[in-house]
C-alpha cells in the first residue's frame, strides 16, 4: 500500500497529460485488485467457495499484478520521451525567437513608438544611421526624421516627404500597417533612403499600444544605381571626363571618351595620374591655374590647349565624391571646329579692322591737325566738338587694335620681346601716363608696394597695356572723384599686381565670362560698360604667354579686384640678368606711393 | 649729316596725301613730293632728287617694298634711304621690312603734329 501515495501524485502529475489521464487510473486498480486478491484471505475465501481453484485464482492474481506494472514501466517511459521532446522544442523556439529578435536587431534599424508617435525604443542601428544618441530621439515625436513642412516650400522632395508622414500617420490610427521606401534626415540634416515597415501593435480590445518601426538603410543601394546611370551617361557623352585626386592627381576616373582617345582600359588606366595624358603637363602651372578654386574666387577655371590636331577646352572644378573627399573634375571638349569657325570669323574681322585704319589715319590726322592749331584758330565750341570727334577716333582705333591683337594671338602669330624688367616700373610709368579716362572721371590711383624689387622676364610694351586694361576698366565702374588701388605683393615665387575699385561688384554668375572673347557682363547695379569685350580676353591671353595667371574676386555693392601675376625670376639663377633698382617711385604727383618692407 | 630737306611720298589714299602733306609741309616745314602710285613715282623721282622716301606699303600695282626695290636699281637713287608707313603692324612684318634696309616703319594712324619730328629724328640717328 505504500507504493499508493507515490502512484497518486505520479498519476496527478501524469493527469496533465491527455493520453495518459484514462491508462493510469485504470492499471492502479488492476495493480489493486491483484494485490487485494493475493493478500487478503477473506477474498481468496469467497473465490474458493465459488468453485475457482487457488491455483486458478493466484495466477490470475499475478497476470492482474504483472500487467498492471508493464503499463506503469511503460508509461513512464513514454512521459519521459514526451517530455524531453517538448522540452527540446520550447528550447528550438526559444532560439528560434532570439535569433530572429537578433537578426531583426543586427541587419535592421528599429524604432518603437507610443501611440502619439513619439520614440519609445530605438536599437543601435537606429542610433548609427540617423546620427542621434538615445536619449536625443526618447520622447521626441517620430517626425524630426521628416523634413520641416517650413522646408517643403520650393522643394519637391521634401513636399512628398511632408505628404508621406501625414499618410502613414493616418494609416496608423487606422490601425493599418504600411510599407514602402522613404527619404528621411538625420540628424545633421542629410538625406537617407529607407525600405520602411511600420506596423501597429494592438491588444485585444483593438486599442493602439504602440508602433514598431523596421527600416533598412538603402540609400547607397539606391546611389550605386544613381551612379550607374550617370556612368551610363557619362560614358555616352563626346566630351571627356576626368576625375582626379587634389593632391597626387592620381586618376580615379575616365569616362569611355577620356579611355579612348589615350586607348586605355578602366584597368590600364589604374594608377596613372592626370599628367600622363600630357607629355607637355606642367604641374606647377596646373596648381596655379586651379588656387582660385581653393580661395573661392572661381568655382571653376577653364584653359584651352592644343592636343595634337585637336584643340580642346578644359573645365575644371571642385567636386565631393561618394566619400566626402575633395577632387578634382575637369570635362575636356574638343572645339577644334568652333575655332575653325571662330578663325574664320576672326580672319574676316581683322582683315575689316585692317582697312578700318586707312580712314582712320585720315579722320585722327585730320582731326589732330585742326585741334592743334597748324591750320588757324577755332572757337571754342568747335574745339570742344571737334574734341569728341577726336576721342572718339581714339576708341574706334583701340578696339581695332584689340580686334587685331586677339587675332594675332588666337592664330598665334603674337611673339613677346620678353626682357628682365622690375614690374614696379611699369606699373608706375603706366600709371603716371596721362590717361584721359582717369581724369575725365576725376579719378585717383594710389599704389601700394611690399618691396620695390619684382623682377620678371617680360615684354614691357605687353605688360604696360595689360595695367592700362584693368585701369581702364577700373575707372569705367568707380564712382566719380574716386579711388582705384593698385597693389604689388610677392607670394613665395610669384608676383601679383591687383587692381581695385570701389565700384558696384560683378555678380558671380557673370564672373565666369569676364576673360571670354567679346564678353559683355553687366555689373551689380544692372548696367553693361560701353567696350569691345576682348580688353580681359587679351590680358588673359597676355598673362597666360607670360607664363601667369589672371582671375578676379568682387562683391556685389564693394567693388572688383582684378589681379594678374607672373613668375619671379629666381635670385642667382637669373641674377645676372636682374633688372637694378629703379628711381621712378620718387616721382611726385598726386597720388600716394605707400611702401613697406 | 645734311639736314633733310626734301621727301618724295607716295601713298595711293588722297586724304592721306593731303593730312601727310599738311603735316610734313607746314608743320615740319620740309618741301615734298606726292605720288598716287610706283609709276608716278618712278616718273618723277629723279627730277625731285628727293633725301628720303616715305612710302605706303601696301599699294595696288606696286608695294612700298617693291618701289624701293626698283628704285635701287636706279644708281641716282639707289642711296635714298626709305621709311615705310603701314597699317600692318605685325611684328613679324615690320620685322622683314626692317630687313629689307629700311630705316624705320611708321605705324599707320600718325599723329601729323609729331610726323615731322618723328622723321626728323629718324633721319638724325641714321649711322
Amino acid at each position: 500500500m505504500r507504493t499508493l501515495p507515490s502512484s497518486k501524485n505520479w498519476s496527478a502529475r501524469a493527469s496533465t497529460n491527455g493520453s495518459g489521464k484514462m491508462a493510469v487510473p485504470a492499471m492502479v486498480l488492476l495493480a489493486a485488485g491483484g494485490l487485494v486478491l493475493l493478500l487478503n484471505p477473506g477474498v481468496a475465501n469467497a473465490a474458493l467457495l465459488s468453485g475457482i481453484s487457488e491455483t486458478n485464482m493466484v495466477m490470475f492474481a499475478s497476470l492482474l499484478l504483472s500487467s498492471a506494472c508493464t503499463w506503469i514501466v511503460a508509461h513512464k517511459v513514454y512521459r519521459r520521451r514526451i517530455l524531453a521532446r517538448t522540452k527540446a522544442l520550447s528550447a528550438r523556439m526559444a532560439d528560434e525567437i532570439s535569433f530572429r529578435d537578433m537578426a531583426i536587431e543586427r541587419h535592421c534599424i528599429v524604432a518603437v513608438t507610443d501611440p502619439d508617435g513619439r520614440f519609445m525604443k530605438v536599437n543601435d542601428k537606429f542610433m548609427a544611421a540617423f546620427g542621434y544618441d538615445r536619449d536625443d530621439v526618447i520622447g521626441k515625436g517620430a517626425d524630426i526624421l521628416y523634413p520641416d513642412e517650413s522646408e517643403a516650400g520650393g522643394d519637391a522632395q521634401n513636399a512628398d516627404g511632408v505628404v508621406q508622414y501625414h499618410a502613414i500617420c493616418h494609416m496608423i490610427q487606422e490601425n493599418r500597417p504600411w510599407s514602402g521606401e522613404q527619404i528621411l534626415r538625420t540628424a545633421d540634416g542629410q538625406p537617407i533612403v529607407v525600405a520602411s515597415t511600420i506596423i501597429p501593435q494592438v491588444d485585444d480590445a483593438g486599442r493602439h499600444l504602440c508602433t514598431v518601426c523596421l527600416l533598412t538603410d538603402i540609400t547607397e543601394q539606391k546611389l550605386s544605381g544613381v551612379r550607374r546611370q550617370l556612368g551610363n551617361v557619362l560614358d555616352d557623352l563626346q566630351d571627356e571626363v576626368f576625375i582626379f585626386e587634389v593632391d597626387s592627381l592620381a586618376v580615379t576616373y575616365m569616362n569611355k571618351s577620356a579611355l579612348v582617345r589615350f586607348g586605355w582600359t578602366e584597368e590600364s588606366a589604374k594608377g596613372k595620374r592626370i599628367a600622363d595624358t600630357d607629355p607637355d603637363f606642367d604641374v606647377a602651372l596646373f596648381r596655379r591655374h586651379t588656387a582660385p578654386l581653393f580661395n573661392g574666387s572661381r568655382d571653376f577655371v577653364e584653359i584651352q590647349a592644343r592636343h595634337g590636331n585637336t584643340d580642346v577646352e578644359i573645365v575644371t572644378r571642385l567636386h565631393r565624391d561618394a566619400s566626402g573627399r575633395r577632387v578634382f573634375l575637369s570635362v575636356l571638349r574638343d572645339i577644334t571646329g568652333r575655332k575653325r569657325i571662330e578663325k574664320v570669323k576672326m580672319e574676316t574681322v581683322a582683315r575689316v579692322s585692317h582697312e578700318l585704319r586707312t580712314p582712320l589715319t585720315s579722320i585722327k590726322g585730320a582731326l589732330g591737325l585742326l585741334l592743334s592749331g597748324s591750320v588757324g584758330d577755332l572757337p571754342d565750341n568747335m574745339l570742344h566738338l571737334l574734341d569728341i570727334a577726336n576721342r572718339n577716333s581714339d576708341h574706334l582705333l583701340t578696339m581695332v587694335n584689340d580686334i587685331l591683337d586677339l587675332e594675332r594671338m588666337n592664330a598665334g602669330r603674337m611673339t613677346l620681346e620678353k626682357r628682365p624688367e622690375n614690374l614696379l616700373d611699369i606699373v608706375d610709368e603706366t600709371r603716371n601716363l596721362n590717361l584721359t579716362f582717369r581724369e575725365d572721371a576725376g579719378l585717383t590711383t594710389r599704389l601700394c608696394a611690399d618691396t620695390d624689387q619684382y623682377p620678371v622676364a617680360c615684354d614691357r610694351s605687353r605688360i604696360a597695356q595689360i595695367v592700362i586694361n584693368l585701369l581702364s576698366n577700373a575707372a569705367k565702374f568707380s564712382p566719380r572723384n574716386g579711388v582705384i588701388e593698385i597693389a604689388l605683393t610677392r607670394h613665395d615665387n610669384v608676383v601679383r599686381v591687383s587692381v581695385r575699385d570701389h565700384g558696384p561688384g560683378i555678380p558671380v554668375r557673370e564672373q565666369g565670362k569676364l576673360f571670354r572673347d567679346f564678353a559683355q557682363v553687366a555689373s551689380g547695379d544692372g548696367k553693361t560698360r560701353a567696350g569691345t569685350g576682348l580688353g580681359l580676353a587679351i590680358c588673359k591671353k597676355l598673362v597666360t604667354m607670360h607664363g601667369g595667371n589672371i582671375g578676379l574676386t568682387s562683391t556685389e555693392g564693394k567693388g572688383t579686384t582684378v589681379y594678374f601675376e607672373l613668375p619671379l625670376l629666381v635670385a642667382g639663377r637669373d641674377a645676372e640678368s636682374a633688372p637694378q633698382p629703379a628711381a621712378i617711385l620718387a616721382a611726385p604727383d598726386a597720388d600716394t606711393i605707400q611702401r613697406a618692407g | 649729316m645734311t639736314d633733310l630737306k626734301r621727301i618724295l611720298h607716295v601713298d595711293d589714299d588722297r586724304d592721306i596725301r593731303d593730312i601727310a602733306m599738311l603735316s610734313l609741309q607746314h608743320v615740319g616745314g620740309f618741301e615734298v613730293l606726292q605720288c598716287a602710285s610706283g609709276q608716278e613715282a618712278m616718273e618723277k623721282a629723279a627730277g625731285f632728287d628727293p633725301q628720303l622716301f616715305l612710302f605706303d606699303v601696301m599699294m595696288p600695282e606696286m608695294s612700298g617694298d617693291d618701289l624701293w626695290a626698283e628704285f635701287q636699281t636706279v644708281p641716282a637713287l639707289s642711296d635714298v634711304p626709305v621709311i615705310f608707313m603701314t597699317a600692318k603692324v605685325e611684328r613679324q612684318y615690320v620685322e622683314e621690312l626692317m630687313r629689307k634696309g629700311a630705316l624705320s616703319v611708321l605705324e599707320k594712324p600718325f599723329d601729323p603734329i609729331t610726323l615731322s619730328e618723328d622723321i626728323t629724328r629718324i633721319w638724325n640717328e641714321q649711322t
